[in-house]
């Protein structure tokens, strides 16, 4: 299927600023996926349904006891389930919780740890809608809270309860985190990785190749603030490390074409790394729907999977 | 407009620094916090193109701060009142020249002599100008008001000629007193002041540290008023001398302290004693010693004529004393006929305090009136007893006195014995002597005596009713129930000596008495009684004064001898009436030391004269004076002579006088110990001869009074409080520029 990016799809999505105003994380996510549902039956990311490979619309002699009735009540439209083995999916979610996470730009009024949240909240609440075991990792340095994967009654308010009273922490570290993921998760799994990245892209490949070699299935979300991309200051200044405190006298007018080569470079080198690893990478700005960050996600993974040997899923049963 | 300190307004350059960082300021204008800074250079310092000044009133502000700042440390007055000061406006000075006796050492006094007339050659033609000498005291020599009064060609002579009728004297110095009296006189006539710009005192002294100097430090000194110190100095700092320890020769000898001062070199010294005569050799009437002319320049000198100095000597040799330190030493068997011994200390450069003097106390004399019949030689009379009764010892002499022999009562001193009835003079001497607080002794051999005994004590008779009879004795009474703690019986307060029952007593007067009514003012106490339960000796007390001092009448109710009794053959007749009379002497009488300066009252000294006293000085000068009206100044060290008629016949005691201890405290004080205590001195030491020195002085004082730095400061403070204000709003400012967009 083809995949076409259409902007009046994005516009239909909610505006970030709009909702990062909903102060609770309940009730964001459910606004999200809402939304996402909603542009899911629209949509014309038809790829995406059967991306999702949990669903597909309802034939004429398929199996109704596989009917999802929730969508049916919700959308007036009728999908079928499609099981997964009795293996089910298995998600750990690593979400960057160090002090440069925090940045936010002066013309959003929310930073990118909100939005990481946010993601990392969606993505629970889709991973437990379809019955898939949802952990989550919270990091800087270390491991702040971590909440293994499980599919039980209370994980999901679990899981958002984490999110939304994690404290900054201080500066990234991805060793341990994930080292302790490799170390704490026995079977595959998918990994999905929130962060920022603005790290030395050294330890990521190694740290992601740790994973990868165990068979897990690698997702990498860069959150960055739409002014760490564009560098628009106007005057020089003290500018100052979030992380580390340091300060340094910035003029961004010489400044900012060496800062964005740079950045270029790294964004390059970060990309290239999770291709060569064979993992998902999706750049999201904090200014973009969520919704269209899911969307560009589940794509993005379906065309990953689409090879013979990524898949362990087995197609729904016909019914008779 | 002149400055003290020019060079610092060199300063000034110092505002081209701010203009400096103003031009590549480099200073961020707000801090902004940004994920990472991995991707990030510092950025060099952005100078504009045109490198110009963007904030001209700060600029300004710090330059000015600076400016002015720079102009308070050059200490800027205006020249113009010194002119002023000099050509159109007078000064008020009092000049104050030291006449103690630390002023007799070398060489001292001829430069306060030229000093004052260096001060007077300073004086302008406006000037006032008044000489005023102080040792103790301030001595004016030339008051305002007597330079005032003279003309202007005169002035300066008429105070060189006063200048040469003073010398040291002997006495002390007391600054703490002499100089607050010295600006009262200054300040004093406030009005003509209005026309005066200075009052000054210039103090011409050697500033010794014994110069009682501390009482400064309590005194106000009115900002009109400065002193000026001209500090002499003597050819040598070596200085030690000597003081008697006490008032009398202790066991172990004489205590003589010799003492050494701080900056002095030499350590040892001998320590001589001779015995001088307390009392003039000779008998010729009193005359004023002998003055000639000794040396070329005129003067005189008194010549003692009258003292003899004996050898041998006593001495004490190669005491060592060093530095800043005392050593007392002891000095004994000085014979103990001689009365007084002047001391001598030797080894030093000093001389003016190298000499003390000692008198041995002179015992009190108890004079013993009896107003009796009889003849000294009748061994039937009473007198015949009472005269060898009363003894002399080296702790008090007696007079006896028969009753025709006037003389002053002198209080407590005294003993009145009656014996028998008064007539109205005789009663009157003795009603007098009783209420200046002699003893009274009445001998009771009649009931008319008895009576008398108590009109004595309480004349008015209304008061106490008493009468007297003359007793009915079987046999003989004997003395029982005495009062043993009575001081009258107090030496027989012993169970050795308490026997009365010795003494018969074949006649006796009873008393009826009462106890005062009505007034609390006089009491009758019985002493002792007989075994009948007569009063023996009844003692009659009247208040005599709000004081509470007492008169008292002893009255024996019988008579001490013929057919009353034996008493005066007893065996306690004489020790009771000696211990009388050691009572009536005093045992804790204190000596006290005499210092030169102080004044006693001749009248204290010789106590019982009956007519005009002689007394002879140190020097040799004699004089004649009434006891009752005179004072005795002792203005110079060395034994005091005086001599005088008493009723028992002539009497005479002596009075030593030494330096007051301190003036030998010869080291000076520091000008600024004397800042310390709150003199008014200026910056620059005294001693200023050159006119360039004096105008810079005067510039001082100038500048030390416009005190144009201080607003300089305050206005360099204002503008710094401006400009942090102005500098915090510009900052804030760019702060929320700074603000990414």
């Amino acid at each position: 299927m083809a995949r076409s990016q259409n902007n009046s799809s994005i516009t239909r999505f909610a505006d970030p600023a709009v909702l990062m105003r909903i102060r609770s994380l309940d009730l964001r996510v459910k606004a999200v996926m809402e939304g996402f549902f909603n542009g899911l039956h629209r949509s014309p990311f038809h790829g995406f349904s059967v991306e999702f490979n949990e669903y597909r619309q309802y034939t004429e002699g398929d199996d109704p006891r596989y009917l999802d009735w929730k969508i049916a009540a919700r959308s007036d439209r009728y999908y079928i389930k499609l099981f997964e083995d009795e293996t089910n999916l298995r998600c750990h979610l690593l979400v960057d919780n160090s002090r440069s996470m925090s940045f936010g730009s002066s013309s959003l009024e929310y930073t990118k740890a909100d939005y990481a949240k946010t993601l990392a909240a969606c993505l629970a609440y889709c991973l437990t809608q379809q019955r898939d075991a949802a952990g989550l990792v919270l990091f800087d340095e270390d491991v702040d809270d971590l909440i293994p994967a499980r599919f039980r009654h209370g994980q999901l308010r679990q899981i958002l309860g984490a999110l939304e009273k994690a404290e900054q922490g201080q500066s990234t570290d991805l060793t341990r985190p994930l080292e302790r993921v490799a170390g704490h998760v026995r079977k595959r799994g998918l990994v999905v990785l929130i962060s920022d990245l603005l790290a030395p892209i050294d330890g990521l490949e190694r740290n992601l190749g740790y994973l990868a070699a165990a068979g897990h299935e690698l997702v990498v979300f860069q959150i960055l603030d739409p002014q760490e991309l564009a560098f628009e200051f106007d005057e020089p200044a003290l500018f100052q490390d979030m992380e580390t405190g340091r300060e340094v006298y910035i003029d961004p007018a010489s400044a900012k074409k060496q800062y964005r080569e740079k950045l270029d470079q790294h964004l390059a080198d970060v990309q290239r790394t999770c291709e060569k690893l064979g993992a998902v990478y999706e750049l999201a700005t904090t200014d973009r729907p969520l919704e269209v960050a899911l969307s560009e996600f589940m794509l993005r993974r379906a065309r990953m999977k689409a090879g013979p040997t990524r898949s362990s899923r087995q197609p729904a049963r016909r019914a008779v | 407009m002149s400055f003290l300190a020019p060079l610092y307004m060199a300063g000034m350059a110092a505002v081209a620094l701010p203009i400096l960082f103003h031009m590549i300021r480099r200073t961020p204008k707000g801090k902004v916090p940004f994920s990472t800074l991995m991707f990030l250079e510092p950025s060099p310092p952005r100078v504009t193109r045109r490198s110009s000044i963007e904030h001209w009133l700060l600029l300004l502000l710090r330059a000015a701060a600076v400016i002015l700042l720079a102009f308070a440390f050059s200490r800027p007055f205006l020249r113009q009142s010194e002119d002023q000061l000099i050509t159109g406006e007078s000064k008020r000075t009092a000049i104050l020249v030291d006449i103690s006796a630390s002023m007799r050492r070398e060489g001292l006094w001829a430069q306060a002599l030229k000093q004052v007339n260096l001060v007077l050659d300073d004086a302008g033609p406006l000037d006032e100008v008044s000489l005023l000498a102080f040792d103790r005291q301030l001595q004016p020599l030339l008051t305002f008001e007597e330079w005032d009064g003279l003309e202007a060609s005169t002035r300066e002579a008429i105070v060189r000629q006063r200048l040469t009728t003073l010398k040291p004297g002997w006495l002390g110095t007391d600054l703490g007193r002499v100089l607050p009296e010295a600006v009262t006189t200054l300040l004093d006539h406030a009005d003509k002041l209005q026309s005066v710009r200075q009052a000054e005192l210039i103090l011409i002294s050697d500033i010794q540290r014994g110069s009682r100097a501390e009482s400064l430090q309590a005194f106000d000194w009115p900002d009109s008023v400065t002193v000026q110190i001209r500090s002499l100095k003597a050819k040598t700092n070596d200085n030690s001398s000597l003081q008697i320890v006490g008032t009398t020769i202790h066991q172990d000898g004489l205590r003589i302290r010799v003492n050494n001062e701080l900056d002095s070199r030499p350590e040892r010294f001998d320590l001589l004693a001779e015995a001088v005569d307390a009392v003039p050799v000779s008998t010729e009437p009193p005359t004023v010693a002998q003055t000639i002319p000794t040396d070329t320049s005129g003067k005189t000198q008194i010549i003692p004529a009258t003292h003899r100095r004996e050898i041998p000597e006593w001495a004490i040799r190669d005491i060592h004393v060093p530095p800043g330190q005392n050593r007392v030493v002891k000095l004994s068997d000085l014979p103990s006929e001689r009365t007084a011994f002047r001391l001598t200390l030797t080894g030093d450069k000093t001389s003016f305090d190298n000499e003390a003097w000692f008198v041995r106390p002179s015992p009190p004399i108890v004079t013993v009136q009896y107003h009796g019949d009889g003849d000294a030689s009748d061994a039937q009379s009473l007198r015949y007893y009472l005269e060898r009764a009363f003894l002399s010892t080296p702790a008090r002499e007696v007079d006896f006195v028969a009753e025709d022999v006037e003389f002053p009562s002198t209080g407590n001193q005294g003993l009145t014995i009656v014996s028998h009835l008064l007539d109205d003079d005789q009663f009157q001497k003795v009603e007098t002597a009783f209420k200046a607080g002699n003893q009274v002794l009445v001998v009771g051999a009649t009931s008319e005596l008895c009576e008398q005994a108590f009109r004595i004590a309480v004349p008015q008779s209304d008061i106490l009713k008493y009468s007297a009879t003359e007793a009915a004795v079987d046999g003989y009474a004997m003395l029982g129930n005495v009062q043993l703690q009575h001081p009258l019986f107090q030496p027989f307060d012993d169970a050795k000596l308490s026997d009365f029952t010795k003494l018969p007593v074949w006649k006796h007067r009873t008393l009826k008495h009462q106890a005062v009514t009505g007034s609390p003012k006089a009491t009758a106490t019985v002493l002792a009684s007989f075994d009948n339960g007569d009063p023996a000796v009844i003692e009659i007390k009247q208040r005599l004064d709000v004081s509470g001092r007492e008169g008292s009448v002893l009255l024996f109710t019988f008579g001490w001898h013929g057919s009353d009794s034996r008493f005066v053959l007893w065996s306690k007749f004489v020790p009771m009436m000696n211990h009388l009379v050691d009572r009536l002497a005093g045992t804790d009488r204190e000596t006290t030391r005499l210092t030169v300066g102080e004044s006693i009252h001749v009248r204290d000294v010789a106590s019982n004269a009956t007519s005009d006293v002689e007394i002879t000085m140190p020097s040799g000068t004699r004089s004649t004076v009434n006891p009752e009206s005179s004072t005795l100044r002792l203005n110079e060290p060395g034994v005091f002579s005086i001599a005088w008629k008493g009723p028992a016949g002539p009497r005479s005691t002596a009075l030593a006088v030494n330096l007051d201890p301190l003036e030998s405290r010869t080291s000076p004080l520091g000008l600024d110990e004397l800042r310390a205590l709150g003199v008014p001195l200026p910056e620059a030491t005294v001693d200023l001869q050159s006119p360039e020195e004096k105008r810079q002085l005067q510039a001082r004082e100038l500048e030390s009074r416009q005190r144009f730095w201080q607003w300089v400061i305050l206005a360099s403070v204002l503008i710094l409080l401006a400009e942090t204000w102005l500098a915090g709003r510009l900052a804030q400012q760019t702060q929320h520029a700074a603000q990414p967009s």
